[in-house]
């Protein structure tokens, strides 16, 4: 018998059975994924972002791929969250994984009424704020471009919550760590990041914006190096802990993430072309740990700044 | 919305078999049997057991997938990609169906004609024997031919949308009924799988926009004197191709109030449901292509410039 390895890590209270989560937007409302595997594999997954009302979506021109990488301006298209509650949840009950309900709303009373909405449903384990889209320009409040703003709605939805709150952070602002640390002041119990960075792409020959949008949200490998830097750079700066995301597709992609500082890690756009792909890294990290002799996931937990990289003083912080 | 009612389509049986059976099991014991027999969408590695250049940067490409072979119906379509391609290109472009070939023994073809208009499709269109490509299908409500039965079926395809419409027309003629091929392109060299269509022995007509076969002009001049020689309700009408012809097939069969059905293409990203970005303009709301289509009511489709995108998913 091999040694066993633990995969679990706790993250905000919770015991997810694997650092391996799905990302809200690329997984539905998760029941979809389950002809393709079983579900109970993955640690946890985040809903398609819910708000109070169902939304229709953006207009037609929502997707274009990039090198390595992929535009989307959906507009949050979703059931909305009573049917949510209703119709996806139940169906949800036998699946032995940790439900995260990604929220949105345009103001505080919106997040606020959301979080009274699902504080009642057991099966939901954690909220995901999602208060960095990038892809609604119908007035809503920009609450994660303003760390006052991010401070007020975090502050709202704790101290309302009956669950632990995580808050997922845009990396379309100048110094992402202001934002994580507004998150941790107000009460949040775990940061995301990244969200997609915002971009844009242009048909040359009928001069047209590709996206119906015109600007759209870059997901995909393209983006993993950034995120890394960002994850890495959050992880130093705060106390709670932050779950990684951005272009992981494979056991690699997710380990760089875990060792720059995250303690889990989310599958978003990489769910698209394979769907099997967070089950795969899930035995892919555990072959990992077995073959480099480590029995705890843990300690490969931000091991880049405790263990294997350490800082020289005056180096620190230093461009190349 | 689009979710529950991807869900409850397949439920409601318009696709065959087992695919009326969710696996949503009241306990997770019963969770494993259930998924892995009732599963409907198969994700397979496809060996590669032939590849045909034809002009106008045409390729046919034929894989061994019992999985998918057994369980595709005219219409729908698969998401193909190279094994292990996470980053470049990104994304498994659709394609449908073309054939499945029943030959002895070989019971578990099928054939995709890729037209090669950028890296992912180029990829593809260079795989060769023993080459493995990765598929997700079949995907797609596909045609409804429960309403063909003693009309004359008009299949209305442009350039590489024939690819759509083979099964269709081979199902429909094994059927006994009595099936038009109406074929437009640009020029001769962008006509392929001419000869599949009449070794079916249903009646071909070829438009050319220059003339270099058959009619020189569009193909919805070919398909108007239909019409005037049948009454509509003795026509179905069944188009895919680029979107201005059929938008021009849709408003000439609503115009005589008969029968059609449009299978739209549109960019994709996940081809099952979840990535939301192949909406489509109906008259209720917008739908999935992937999910609810991508055949649809012609009177249901809102015609947009919009979605014109004619190249965006290459």
């Amino acid at each position: 018998m091999p040694e066993p390895v633990n995969l679990a890590v706790e993250i905000s209270g919770i015991r997810f059975k694997n650092p391996v989560l799905t990302a809200s937007g690329t997984f539905g409302y998760g029941l979809e994924f389950t002809r393709f595997f079983d579900i109970s594999r993955l640690g946890g997954f985040c809903t398609k972002g819910l708000s109070l009302l169902p939304r229709p979506g953006n207009a037609p021109g929502r997707i274009f791929e990039t090198p390595s990488g992929m535009l989307n301006a959906i507009g949050l298209e979703n059931v909305g969250v009573e049917a949510f509650v209703q119709d996806k949840l139940p169906r949800l009950e036998p699946y032995e994984t940790h439900v995260i309900a990604n929220i949105f709303g345009k103001s505080i009373g919106e997040f606020t009424a959301l979080t009274d909405r699902l504080n009642p449903c057991p099966k939901v384990s954690a909220l995901e704020l999602n208060i960095s889209c990038p892809n609604i320009s119908e007035g809503g409040i920009e609450f994660g471009h303003d760390p006052d703003l991010t401070f007020q709605v975090v502050q709202a939805v704790t101290r309302v919550s009956a669950k632990p709150v995580w808050v997922k952070l845009s990396p379309n602002v100048t110094d992402i760590g202001i934002f994580a640390r507004a998150c941790q002041e107000a009460g949040a119990d775990a940061v995301t990041l990244v969200n997609t960075f915002v971009g844009m792409s242009v048909d040359v020959h009928r001069r047209r914006p590709m996206i119906s949008n015109v600007t759209a949200g870059l997901s995909g490998p393209a983006i993993r190096p950034l995120a890394v830097r960002l994850v890495h750079q959050v992880a130093e700066s705060v106390e709670i802990p932050v779950i990684g995301i951005g272009g992981i597709a494979t056991t690699r992609d997710a380990l760089e993430f875990l060792i720059a500082g995250a303690r889990a890690v989310q599958l978003g756009t990489a769910n698209f072309s394979d769907p099997l792909a967070a089950p795969k890294v899930i035995q892919g990290l555990e072959d990992y740990c077995r073959s480099h002799g480590i029995r705890d996931i843990n300690q490969i937990s931000g091991s880049l700044r405790t263990r294997e990289r350490p800082i020289p003083s005056g180096a620190a912080g230093g461009g190349a | 919305m689009s979710s529950g009612e991807f869900e409850r389509e397949k439920a409601g049986g318009r696709t065959r078999g087992s695919a009326g059976d969710l696996p949503f099991p009241h306990s997770s014991h019963t969770f494993t049997a259930l998924c892995y027999r009732e599963v409907v969408i198969h994700v397979v590695q496809a060996p590669v057991v032939g590849s045909v250049g034809y002009p106008g940067f045409n390729h046919l490409l034929a894989l061994r997938s019992r999985e998918i072979a057994d369980s595709a119906k005219p219409g729908q379509f698969v998401m193909a990609g190279l094994v292990d391609c996470s980053s470049d290109p990104l994304l498994k472009r659709a394609l449908a169906v073309y054939s499945i070939p029943r030959m002895s023994g070989d019971g578990d073809l099928l054939t995709l004609l890729i037209k090669v208009v950028g890296p992912g499709t180029r990829q593809l269109a260079a795989l060769r024997k023993d080459d493995r490509v990765s598929l997700i299908g079949p995907l797609g409500n596909g045609f409804d031919t429960s309403r063909a039965k003693g009309r004359v079926s008009v299949l209305v395809a442009g350039g590489v949308g024939i690819a759509s419409v083979f099964l269709l027309a081979k199902e429909l003629s094994e059927a006994g009924e009595e099936v038009h091929l109406l074929y437009g392109a640009r020029r001769a060299r962008d006509l392929v799988g001419l000869e599949d269509f009449q070794d079916l022995g249903i009646q071909v007509q070829v438009a050319t926009e220059d003339g270099s076969r058959g009619f020189r002009g569009l193909v919805t001049q070919i398909l108007e004197p239909y019409f005037r020689s049948y009454p509509a309700r003795r026509l179905a009408v069944y188009t895919c191709g680029p979107n201005p012809m059929m938008q021009a097939v849709s408003r000439l069969a609503s115009a005589h109030e008969a029968g059609c059905q449009v299978s739209v293409e549109t960019p994709m990203a996940c081809g099952f449901g979840v990535c939301l970005g192949c909406s489509v303009r109906t008259v209720r709301s917008y739908r999935l292509a992937c999910t609810h289509g991508p055949v649809f009511d012609a009177r249901e489709v809102v015609w947009d410039t919009a979605t014109e995108g004619e190249g965006v998913h290459a």
